[in-house]
């Protein structure tokens, strides 16, 4: 089976929720939904040979779930009250920068530079591409 | 004064110098276009944030935080992730289609694997549009900063600010707008750092900022959805994430990088330069906001001023000098990207679609006289549109590129079942909604106001989904296509 039939199937799920949540005013089903939108468009770049590799599939998972649990909590904490700050900003805001921002440079950029050779593309890819095209390329 | 003109000068003599040895270099529409297909990832990273970025957080950034709060930041916070999103999406796919095919745009893509004179024409047209407002963007950007050093008017500034980037444009090409970015890109991301410190010295750090302007202003200001609410927040942080797979001047940097495995460091190298982008937005805007609120500076007249204001007042000259002269060389550099890229796509991808095909010294003649007409389109928009927040309009250009090509680029390459017909259906309404509900913003239209308005959403994010799921339905409604030998071998790699 194509797995990348299954994940527009999924995007397109997402991307329904996200209309119905953006037109009705829903902010907790659009939290819900966003991360589905983005993490299965992600997957269809990440897939190769039909499978995603062990490092981007943790990233993949580890971002759907800053997105979600971050975007959430930022969500249900009252901001209308000034109760403090921790680490310089108040706390919902310190989950923006702290967590929406950062930790995704760190499980989402990094983890695809790190495991690149080995999840996203290595001189076998060029070999068989050269092959299927029938000549060779600069791509060397 | 003195110091600050001085350093621009010499500053944009370099960048001058460079922009001229790129002209010696540039001899094939291909050099004009793309750079001749030859660069480095250190080339393609830093052109990369800035066409990104620039002149769009550099000034709009800080004018839009000061008036509406943090939440602003979920504008330029997507850099942490985003590039990553547009190399594993397009990256290997988009590098591997310029050994099969001869492709310059995003446009020429789009033709290659729908093999739809329809999709390819409507892509060209989004392109000449997207990047007119983008340019408009770093135009007015350009006047902001330029007004009050030589106390000229906006206009005027404008006028002055295109005729620069017309010059550097019409003679260097890509590689001009390339190279330049390596060097301003890398002043600008590190002065950034420095300037986030000065910021936090001024405010008496982050927490008294913060404290003074949640009680001052408001809680919500703060807040992680500032002034804007959470629906709006949300939609840039998507649109702003994800879209980038439908950004022209992103999409097209894939085919210059010389060797495919290069593309590993290279969201790394743009995510940090556009992190550290993101401490000036933040640093800046809350300190000019907290610097008024506390009655050390009076109330600013227009929001895009507040870079200004701050590196007048708290900066020393010479880092002012540099932020200065790299926010306008950001500029020059960004600015020439979208008009050459503009520019192919009026000489190169229209013409293609009406049966024509230009040889490449035609392409190159025309493609410098297409410059020159995309300019004065760019100073029309910028006097419309530039006093309204830079940011916003960075935003409308964004969003049109996003809702018009992201699903026919980023999903069609990924997805064989995609069609013809999807692509066409979905940038066609991708394009025509997104430019008519914010062209309908702007002028303030009553069922605008009536229905749209009330949602409190961003618009490109709206048309982006809706632009989505019209592709998939599509397609999914039409025929299997029957892709050729190569594209399939592309999309498998």
């Amino acid at each position: 089976m194509n797995k990348n039939d299954t994940w527009v199937k999924i995007l397109l799920i997402g991307a329904i929720l996200m209309l119905i949540a953006q037109i009705g005013n829903f902010p907790i089903l659009l939290v819900l939904s966003f991360p589905v939108v983005m993490v299965s468009w992600m997957t269809l770049g990440a897939l190769r040979r039909n499978k995603v590799g062990k490092g981007l599939k943790f990233s993949l998972i580890s971002l759907y779930i800053i997105w979600t649990v971050g975007f959430l909590a930022m969500i249900l904490i009252d901001d209308t009250v000034f109760k403090g700050t921790v680490l310089g900003f108040v706390p919902g805001t310190a989950i923006m920068v702290y967590g929406v921002w950062i930790l995704p440079y760190i499980f989402g950029t990094l983890v695809y530079g790190i495991r690149f050779d080995e999840d996203y593309l290595d001189e076998d890819d060029i070999k068989k591409f050269e092959k299927e095209i029938g000549h060779e390329t600069e791509l060397h | 004064m003195g110091v600050v003109i001085g350093i621009i000068v010499v500053y944009m003599l370099i960048v001058l110098g460079i922009g001229f040895w790129a002209m010696k270099q540039t001899k094939s529409s291909e050099d004009f276009f793309v750079a001749g297909k030859r660069l480095g990832i250190i080339a393609v990273a830093m052109a990369s944030f800035s066409a990104a970025i620039s002149g769009y957080v550099f000034v709009g950034g800080p004018g839009l935080e000061y008036n509406l709060g943090i939440g602003t930041l979920w504008m330029t916070f997507p850099t942490s992730i985003s590039f990553t999103m547009a190399w594993l999406i397009l990256g290997k796919k988009m590098r591997f289609l310029a050994e099969t095919r001869d492709c310059m745009t995003v446009s020429d893509a789009i033709y290659a694997r729908y093999e739809s004179k329809g999709a390819s024409f409507l892509s060209a047209i989004a392109s000449i549009i997207g990047l007119v407002l983008y340019l408009a963007t770093q135009i007015s950007a350009f006047a902001f900063i330029l007004s009050p050093i030589f106390n000229l008017s906006f206009e005027a500034s404008v006028v002055i600010g295109m005729a620069i980037v017309l010059i550097y444009s019409v003679a260097g090409g890509m590689l001009a707008g390339v190279y330049t970015d390596v060097f301003q890109g890398s002043i600008m991301a590190i002065s950034s750092l420095i300037v986030f410190g000065y910021t936090l010295v001024h405010g008496g750090g982050m927490a008294n900022m913060t404290a003074t302007l949640a009680n001052k202003v408001s809680p919500e200001f703060v807040g992680p959805f500032g002034l804007i609410g959470p629906g709006v927040a949300i939609g840039w942080f998507f649109c702003l994430s994800i879209g980038i797979v439908g950004q022209p001047q992103i999409a097209h940097k894939f085919y210059m990088i010389k060797d495919p495995k290069k593309l590993k460091w290279g969201p790394a190298l743009a995510g940090i330069a556009g992190m550290m982008g993101g401490l000036l937005w933040l640093g800046v805007g809350l300190a000019v906001r907290y610097k008024v609120e506390i009655g050390e500076l009076a109330a600013l007249e227009n929001a895009d001023n507040a870079i200004s204001i701050f590196l007048n007042t708290y900066a020393p000259k010479a880092l002012a000098g540099i932020i200065y002269a790299g926010i306008i060389s950001a500029v020059m550099s960004t600015a020439d990207s979208f008009i050459n890229l503009a520019s192919a796509s009026m000489v190169r991808d229209i013409p293609k679609v009406f049966g024509k095909e230009l040889s490449s010294d035609q392409e190159l003649k025309y493609g410098r006289l297409a410059v020159v007409l995309l300019s004065i389109l760019t100073v029309v928009v910028s006097f419309t549109f530039g006093t309204k927040g830079i940011a916003i309009l960075g935003a409308f250009g964004w969003g049109t590129f996003a809702a018009a090509l992201a699903p026919a680029l980023g999903i069609g390459l990924n997805w064989k079942r995609g069609t013809k017909e999807g692509a066409f259906w979905s940038i066609l309404v991708g394009l025509v909604l997104n430019v008519g509900l914010e062209v309908s913003k702007s002028l303030g239209f009553a069922f605008y106001e009536n229905i749209f308005a009330p949602l409190k959403i961003y618009n490109g994010t709206l048309t982006l989904v809706i632009s989505i799921i019209v592709y998939i339905v599509v397609s999914y409604m039409t025929s299997e296509p029957k892709l050729d030998s190569d594209i399939q071998a592309v999309m498998d790699s």
